[in-house]
């Protein structure tokens, strides 16, 4: 039914038609949102780590990952910022509360006016909205941080019992740690770029969250073949990147990969299709020293489909996974398997071939298409003091050597052990095994400058290892069946330009230690000897010289990888020059695989 | 370093500096000698650098004599004392880096007790500030080749 009203509306309408709106650009008044709201984002970009977990979290598709302005791409640091669409965001703070470094908060500011609809995306942090420094607003407390900090302890057997023999002592995990560990993974992959040999970690902890270690094992295998290695003794670069390690635990990864490779042993050859293939490119290679690079290059070699002999010196292969590394870390029978699986996919060991004496780098380069020297560094280096050659004291790497050969040296009651870096804890902790009462680790610097693993040397404290710090041994001399280990105390030098502080001698801090056997282990090397007689260029260090990009060396058809090209390194730095090579030995060859 | 030269005496500031010259021209002989001498070319190459060091050491003096520079005695060279621990090694031709790099340390040990026995016996002051500012240039000169060492092939120790 008609109205009048209805009839005479629109006239009343136009009536305000020639008025002042009453629409404003603010509000009269302005209100600040109380001390806990939740307004626009603010992002500590000294904290931000780029990992994307806000991204990945957000409901509404409401945060991107783009690059910033100066802010340039690290280790552990994609180089990433989130940018927020403030079309799409809820507010709902999820990303605040995920945020592993927690950079991100938000303001209480929820009131912005832009006459350009492009500003409704912005990087908080970077782009400047008002309120990047404002104290009030929403922070995450404790209590509503979405992940878990603590990590998953590896079970080892105590510190008395292991002090008594080689055995290992890392147990490893069960599938409920394993699981545990697993789901406290963002998946942000920071890891992977972290890794030297940048195996895809986040893809297989997400087989092992799956329950399918199948696929987990052929994940690992895409990028390292000492898996099971490394899952007991990899320097885990990939957990120093870990965002999860900034408030809390880095996720174990090192301890994931061994929960693979211990649940898949039975199925290994099959999952991985392990079989002596025929050699489909007609090529033939030659490999130069059976340790971690050299083994990796032939076993992606043979998949690339080419024919891989490799050479080595000694009786056994591997190197110093298997010479440098006591059982207790890395058993020896672990690394054999492991080794056999490389072995059966069709690589041809020869061992106990000298090269230089028995055959000439220059002779395989006639006789293969293609050589790759992987030898190691593995001479210990020397420090010139007096009395370095009295009989009881040794070399580190020779003393390591001995022992995994099966040897039992008796060193005495008491130890002196010189230096800082793994192959002193592997050696200070093998005296403890070999029944030594007091073994001391004598180091020029302080504990944070010692290159030893942090868990290492918290291990060897535990197995009753003593440690003095700067402190460096001057002269040796025998005192009937004792050594006397004179040595003299260090400070630390101001920084230099490069930032470090280095020892300098305190004069008239001279004193004695008297011990049964002092070990040298300060470092490794480069033969020089086999690295002359090679005719291949190399570096004063002995170090072979090689196109960084492709490890090629001087002389065409040779490539050079890990420690003795790098000099003294980690075994997952010489797996990644190992898988370098055979990708540019490939290639050299055409890519025929 | 050739201990002889220390009995000589000194009475001009330019008479000083010519004597360090020849000092730094000795040394720059000693190493363009061994790379000739040594069978290795990398370290040959070495001992050329050392060798262009030297030279440049000269230069340094050269132009404090012509008035270009002023030297003067910091006193503040950290000193490592490598040299006080290590043996020297012999000089062959087939020496490695790491025993290269200990020789020009020594010498350098060498130069600087030579300037600091100088500096002790000299009467002028005048003198004796060069003398010091000489041992100085040393010192900076040996803690350069100790750094070298130190990041080379002390990593562990």
């Amino acid at each position: 039914m008609w109205k009048l009203r209805d009839m005479i509306s629109p006239f009343y309408a136009w009536k305000r038609a020639f008025e002042k709106p009453f629409t404003i650009r603010k509000p009269l008044v302005e209100r600040d949102g109380p001390p806990l709201y939740r307004g626009f984002h603010t992002n500590d970009l000294g904290k931000c780590i780029g990992c994307g977990s806000c991204e990945e979290i957000c409901q509404n598709a409401a945060i991107d990952m783009r690059r910033a302005e100066g802010i340039e791409p690290a280790h552990g640091d994609s180089g990433l910022r989130p940018a927020i669409d403030y079309g799409r965001c809820c507010w709902c703070a999820l990303c605040v509360d995920i945020c592993p470094t927690a950079s991100l908060g938000m303001s209480n500011k929820y009131n912005w006016i832009s006459d350009t609809g492009e500003d409704w995306a912005f990087t908080p942090g970077v782009d400047d909205g008002g309120w990047n420094e404002d104290e009030l607003g929403y922070t995450r407390a404790e209590c509503a941080w979405l992940l878990d900090p603590a990590g998953q302890k590896m079970p080892v057997v105590g510190a008395d019992e292991r002090r008594k023999n080689f055995e290992e002592m890392a147990l490893g995990y069960g599938g409920d740690s394993a699981m545990k560990e697993a789901v406290r993974c963002l998946d942000c992959g920071l890891c992977v770029e972290a890794c030297p040999t940048h195996m895809d970690v986040p893809a297989y902890i997400r087989a092992i969250r799956d329950g399918d270690l199948d696929e987990g094992l052929r994940l690992l295998y895409d990028t390292n073949p000492f898996s099971e290695s490394c899952g007991r003794i990899c320097t885990a670069k990939c957990q120093d990147a870990c965002a999860l390690g900034h408030l809390g635990e880095p996720i174990m990864i090192r301890w994931l990969k061994r929960y693979i490779t211990d649940n898949t042993l039975d199925s290994r050859y099959e999952v991985l299709g392990i079989e002596k293939r025929a050699r489909r490119t007609g090529r033939k290679i030659a490999v130069v020293g059976a340790g971690p690079s050299g083994l990796t290059a032939a076993f992606y070699l043979a998949r690339f489909g080419h024919a891989v002999t490799v050479f080595e010196r000694s009786e056994k292969p591997g190197g110093m996974l298997r010479t440098g590394i006591p059982d207790y870390r890395l058993p020896a029978d672990v690394l054999q398997r492991e080794i056999d699986v490389i072995l059966d996919s069709g690589v041809e060991l020869r061992c106990g071939v000298d090269i230089g004496k028995d055959t000439t780098v220059s002779k395989l380069r006639q006789e293969y298409d293609a050589v790759y020297i992987s030898v190691g560094a593995q001479e210990g280096s020397s420090m010139p003091i007096e009395g370095i050659d009295l009989p009881r004291v040794l070399v580190g790497v020779d003393l390591l050597a001995r022992i995994a050969a099966g040897e039992r040296p008796s060193l005495g009651e008491s130890v002196a052990v010189i230096g800082g870096g793994n192959t002193a804890m592997d050696v200070c902790r093998s005296a403890v095994r070999l029944g030594a009462d007091k073994v001391t680790v004598l180091y020029r610097r302080t504990e944070k400058e010692m290159p030893a693993n942090a868990e290492e040397i918290e291990e060897a404290r535990e197995e009753g290892v003593e440690f003095e710090f700067l402190v460096s041994p001057v002269k040796i001399t025998e005192k009937g069946d004792k050594l006397d280990v004179e040595c003299q105390r260090m400070r630390l030098g101001e920084p230099d330009d490069s930032g470090r502080r280095r020892p300098v001698p305190i004069d008239g801090s001279e004193f004695t230690v008297t011990v049964d056997t002092c070990v040298m282990a300060v470092g490794q090397q480069v033969e020089g000897s086999f690295a002359t007689a090679t005719g291949v260029k190399v570096t004063r260090w002995n170090t072979f010289h090689v196109d960084g990009d492709t490890l090629v060396t001087d002389t065409e058809g040779v490539f050079a990888g890990g420690d003795c090209e790098t000099g003294p390194d980690d075994a997952i730095r010489a797996i990644a020059s190992g898988k370098k090579a055979a990708w540019f030995i490939n290639e050299y060859l055409g890519r025929d695989g | 370093m050739h201990g002889k030269e220390s009995f000589r005496t000194f009475s001009t500031i330019k008479e000083t500096l010519e004597f360090a010259i020849s000092m730094e021209e000795a040394s720059y002989r000693f190493y363009t000698e061994w790379a000739g001498k040594t069978g290795n070319e990398v370290i040959a190459a070495v001992f050329r650098e050392f060798a262009a060091e030297e030279l440049r050491h000269k230069k340094l003096i050269e132009d404090v004599r012509a008035g270009k520079k002023e030297l003067k005695a910091r006193h503040d060279v950290e000193d490592l004392k490598l040299a006080d621990r290590y043996v020297k090694p012999q000089m062959t031709d087939s020496m490695s880096y790491q025993d290269a790099l200990l020789v020009a340390i020594d010498r350098e040990v060498a130069a600087i007790a030579l300037y600091e026995h100088l500096t002790a016996f000299c009467v002028e002051e005048e003198l004796c500030l060069v003398f010091d500012a000489l041992a100085d240039e040393e010192k900076k000169h040996k803690l350069k080749l100790e750094k070298i060492y130190d990041d080379n092939f002390m990593r562990e120790d």
